[in-house]
């Protein structure tokens, strides 16, 4: 009565297996004709037809079919020997093994996709058609012993591979993606540090104190100029408005051997840093000013 | 046609639960529990105790059935089990061996 049901076309004859959407099955599937998943699966399926996994389907185990038309959730591989469609409602936690796979735009696949030529090791079967009805006819007398509900952890492959990828999937959902080489230390965000390596560093500070004294000593001469300026200036004209000797006189001994310029209002220290002698002076921008 | 069809190739070896009619027409071992009717075609092969509030069987069934409201063994069907539900129809034709519980 059934066999007019066998070899339905995908998607064409409703009378195909189909799995209604307030199912759940825990167990392995197996079988010769295209099956519909609307629901819940947990374990693995293992058809030499199709599967169609329908958008709110959830297959959590390995899946080893002839062809994969995917719109709902898959955790774990989908292996056929024909071609996978990853349509874009599809979620694809795991491998695509086939020798045609498509992933349609939309689709989210976490995993490898291998295609060419399809892997024999998967197969586990000649590929011959009498082979293959063998082994499923050998792989149903050999489930009939020892009912394992639930776990069905039954010959070879499938107990392997249903696990390892529920276990993966876990790890790899509760994980953001990819996991960084390297990880950032936590902690206040710091300006950007250039690691500096140590005989590097060398070079560099002794750039840098040259560097300095050359600033140094063009300020010092420019100083210079300027205060033969002022002189000049103040000689010609008697009352200086602003600046007063004396005062700068004081300032310059609290500040010991600190160079202050007045204009400025730069410190230039003994170092050869400068310094803000007052808070508020804004730096001019032919000085390079290290506001430290 | 919501309901779940099992085919007749297909073989399930676990647990099938939920809120949704099925039939079998393949091969299902383990445990079937459903709220909704449970039928074995002709074709159908069942290897697992059976919790449902309707249990028809025209196949082959080897466990035990659990029918809440009715089970029924067609013409043909053989069954090996116990039976437990409050109604049972047991057709001439039909193949039974193991024990009736109908309540009380």
């Amino acid at each position: 009565m059934a066999q007019h049901k066998q070899g339905s076309k995908l998607g064409g004859d409703p009378v195909a297996t189909l799995l209604g959407p307030e199912l759940q099955v825990v167990g392995r599937i197996e079988g010769r004709e295209d099956l519909r998943v609307q629901g819940y699966v947990e374990g693995s399926i293992h058809l030499s037809e199709a599967l169609i996994l329908d958008n709110g389907g959830v297959i959590v185990g390995e899946v080893r079919v002839r062809e994969a038309i995917i719109h709902g959730i898959v955790v774990g591989d989908v292996i056929a020997s024909g071609r996978i469609i990853l349509q874009p409602s599809a979620r694809v936690v795991g491998d695509l093994k086939a020798p045609r796979v498509s992933i349609t735009a939309g689709a989210a696949l976490r995993g490898q996709v291998v295609m060419g030529e399809s892997g024999d090791e998967g197969q586990q079967e000649s590929g011959s058609g009498s082979g293959r009805s063998g082994r499923w006819r050998g792989g149903a007398g050999g489930g009939a012993r020892g009912v394992s509900r639930g776990s069905a952890a039954p010959s070879r492959g499938p107990a392997r591979v249903t696990r390892a990828p529920a276990a993966r999937a876990a790890g790899v959902l509760a994980r953001p993606s990819r996991q960084p080489e390297v990880v950032e230390e936590p902690g206040p965000r710091l300006p950007p540090q250039r690691p500096r390596p140590i005989v590097r560093e060398s070079a560099q500070d002794r750039d840098r104190d040259r560097e300095r004294e050359v600033v140094r000593e063009r300020d010092r001469d420019r100083d210079r100029d300027r205060d033969r300026e002022r002189e000049l200036v103040r000689e010609r004209e008697p009352a200086p408005p602003a600046v007063d000797e004396a005062e700068l006189e004081a300032e310059a001994e609290a500040h010991g051997d600190e160079e202050i310029d007045v204009e400025d209002g730069m410190v230039t220290t003994s170092n050869g840093k400068k310094q803000a002698a007052r808070p508020r002076v804004p730096a001019r921008g032919k000085h390079s000013v290290d506001h430290a | 046609m919501a309901s779940t069809v099992i085919g007749s190739t297909i073989v399930i070896d676990g647990e099938i639960s939920g809120d949704e009619a099925l039939v079998v027409h393949g091969t299902v071992k383990g445990r079937i529990v459903l709220q909704e009717r449970v039928e074995v075609a002709p074709d159908g092969v069942v290897e697992a105790t059976i919790a449902a509030p309707v249990v028809t069987v025209h196949g082959t069934v080897a466990g035990d059935i659990s029918a809440s409201e009715r089970a029924e063994l067609r013409a043909e069907s053989q069954v090996i089990g116990d039976i437990r539900a409050p109604r049972i129809l047991i057709a001439d034709g039909a193949s039974f061996k193991g024990s009736v519980d109908m309540g009380g």
